[in-house]
């Protein structure tokens, strides 16, 4: 599991941008205030980002195909073995990317992983949706990606509805459909020392309920990639000296 | 949904009870706005005036704007669509009202018609000759629209004592009249209130369980020494107040026909605001088979409120039911 806690994207500029979504509203942390691109359904975002970074996530994009190149500052490509001026080795320009879906309508989320960066850099990401669709996208989110085990099984999986319903007086029923969010609740179970404090203190602490860039696990498909906050903050079990768990509930954001 | 055009120090801000992308950006600002009804000055007619009371916005929709300033210019709108298809429901002002950590309250206000009629002002007229006038530059700078009126307009007969502002006086010579007027934009809308035409179909599909009345219990309507008598001997005594004719007959037809839409069988439609939904004076003929028996409402809307918390509507009718 991966979290990225702390939003380090400074700015964001769209190759292609329509006036009335500007590319700006990827920077707001409500996925529904989408960026579209200027009727066309592909487009290059570039997101600069500050230094200390490993993982980048976007949401609520209709892109079906995106790809990431990350570079540094001055738009220099980072190759396979590049040594750095101060002897990091980079990884190589072809980020390896997921893309889940997530579950509202045709929407898509794209988490990206990568060695740690301790400077700033630029990701452009290359997307397309399909055919006649009009590019759109709602957060974008970069910073240290946090890892943790991956949650422990069972994992509650939900929704919550936001549709208004009412009965008619014949019993046939009205439904306006409005939007529909994922609930997650997991426990995750860490060493005392340092994770479950990492957890703790640098998540529940720190970002409280704000909405953070969340990948439930690290295997692939599952779909886990969301952008949620904490339904109420963690709680933990000290279940043996050097071990603890962690339960949690989300809620994914609009 | 709702979509609220509000002025923040001269930004136009669009916003909306939801996150929405139509042909703009709505940002999810509008926290609640508490119910607005439409209602009619009397009973048995006049302005069918807005009241508003206030909405509540996000602390976020004013990140670059603290404090909150005193007053905006504010349009709310009503869609089930996109902006194509929005109604207005309400221009005027936002002022500031109550705000916390968590919510900023503005009430709302109406540009007012303080456009006032002089006393000793004369009208010896048709109503809508009468409204002509009250609609001119001098006062409300309306223009009108008398299609719903009645074929044969009544006479008014009147002689302001007092100054008295224009839009309440045509408020009285309509409800005197049995007449009803919405205003829409710039115009005066003039609605007949004893005439019903065919209107949209409602059926058991459109409303959700709904109540009715029947007609006001009315045993006499005074007006000075005039009356019209109702059919209900036990029912109450209605003084309408001010005579608008000085004729007993012309007096008298118009307390008949007060009884007459006072008597009116009435409807209490509850429904969900959806596109196509009736309007203040809209005609609409309900099929209701879900009480003991079955009904036919026809009803003239005479009243209405808003609910948009809850996306739903209440619509206050009066007409016949068989």
């Amino acid at each position: 599991m991966k979290v990225i806690a702390e939003n380090k994207i400074s700015t964001v500029l769209a190759n292609s941008e329509n006036a009335n979504f500007p590319d700006d509203n990827l920077l707001d942390i409500h996925p529904k205030k989408v960026w579209k691109a200027d009727a066309t359904n592909t487009a290059v975002i570039t997101f600069e980002i500050d230094a200390g970074t490993s993982g980048l996530a976007l949401f609520n994009t209709n892109a079906r195909f995106a790809d990431v190149e990350i570079t540094d500052a001055n738009y220099v490509e980072w190759f396979d073995g590049t040594t750095w001026f101060n002897g990091t080795e980079w990884v190589s320009t072809e980020v390896v990317c997921d893309s889940e879906i997530s579950q509202n309508g045709s929407s898509y989320a794209l988490w990206v992983d990568y060695d740690y960066i301790n400077s700033a850099l630029n990701a452009v990401l290359t997307l397309t949706a399909l055919p006649g669709q009009t590019l759109e996208a709602g957060v974008g989110f970069s910073g240290l990606a946090i890892d943790f085990k991956n949650p422990k099984y069972e994992i509650k999986q939900g929704l919550i509805d936001y549709s208004i319903f009412a009965t008619y007086s014949n019993g046939a029923e009205y439904y306006e459909k409005k939007d529909t969010v994922r609930t997650f609740s997991v426990q995750i179970i860490e060493d005392r020392e340092n994770d479950f404090y990492t957890f703790m203190n640098n998540i529940g602490r720190d970002v409280g309920l704000s909405p953070i860039a969340w990948r439930l696990t690290d295997l692939d498909s599952f779909e886990w990639v969301v952008f949620a906050r904490f339904n109420e903050l963690p709680e933990g079990n000290h279940i043996l000296p050097n071990d603890s768990s962690i339960d949690f509930s989300l809620i994914e954001v609009l | 949904m709702i979509l609220v055009e509000i002025t923040i120090n001269s930004v136009l801000r669009r916003i909306s009870n939801e996150w929405i992308a139509l042909n703009y950006m709505w940002n999810g600002y509008v926290a609640s706005i508490r119910s607005i009804n439409i209602q009619l000055t009397r009973e048995w007619g006049g302005y069918a005036q807005p009241i508003f009371t206030d909405i509540s916005f996000s602390p976020d929709l004013f990140e670059s704007d603290w404090p909150p300033p005193t007053s905006c210019e504010i349009v709310i709108k009503t869609t089930s669509t996109d902006e194509d298809d929005a109604v207005t429901i309400f221009d005027g002002i936002a002022h500031l009202g109550e705000y916390d950590r968590t919510s900023i309250t503005y009430d709302l206000y109406k540009p007012e018609f303080d456009a006032v009629v002089p006393a000793s002002t004369a009208f010896n007229d048709t109503l809508e000759a009468c409204l002509t006038t009250l609609c001119g530059a001098t006062y409300l700078d309306l223009s009108t629209d008398y299609t719903k009126g009645r074929a044969v307009s009544p006479n008014v007969k009147y002689t302001t004592t007092s100054d008295i502002l224009a839009i309440d006086l045509a408020a009285e010579f309509c409800a005197f009249f049995a007449h009803g007027f919405k205003i829409v934009g710039d115009t005066l809308y003039l609605y007949d209130l004893k005439l019903r035409e065919t209107g949209d179909s409602l059926t058991e599909f459109d409303i959700t369980p709904s109540g009715y009345e029947g007609g006001k219990a009315v045993s006499i309507v005074k007006c000075g020494n005039y009356t019209a008598d109702g059919n209900s001997p036990y029912g109450a005594e209605i003084n309408v107040g001010t005579a608008y004719h000085d004729t007993q007959a012309n007096i008298e037809t118009a307390l008949a026909d007060i009884v007459t839409v006072l008597e009116y069988k009435k409807s209490h439609i509850r429904t969900m605001i959806t596109s196509g939904v009736p309007g203040i004076f809209d005609d609409v003929t309900l099929f209701d088979e879900s009480l003991k028996g079955d009904i036919t409402a026809n009803m003239r809307i005479t009243g209405i409120i808003y609910n948009f918390d809850d996306s739903k509507m209440e619509l206050f009718g009066i007409g016949t039911i068989t």
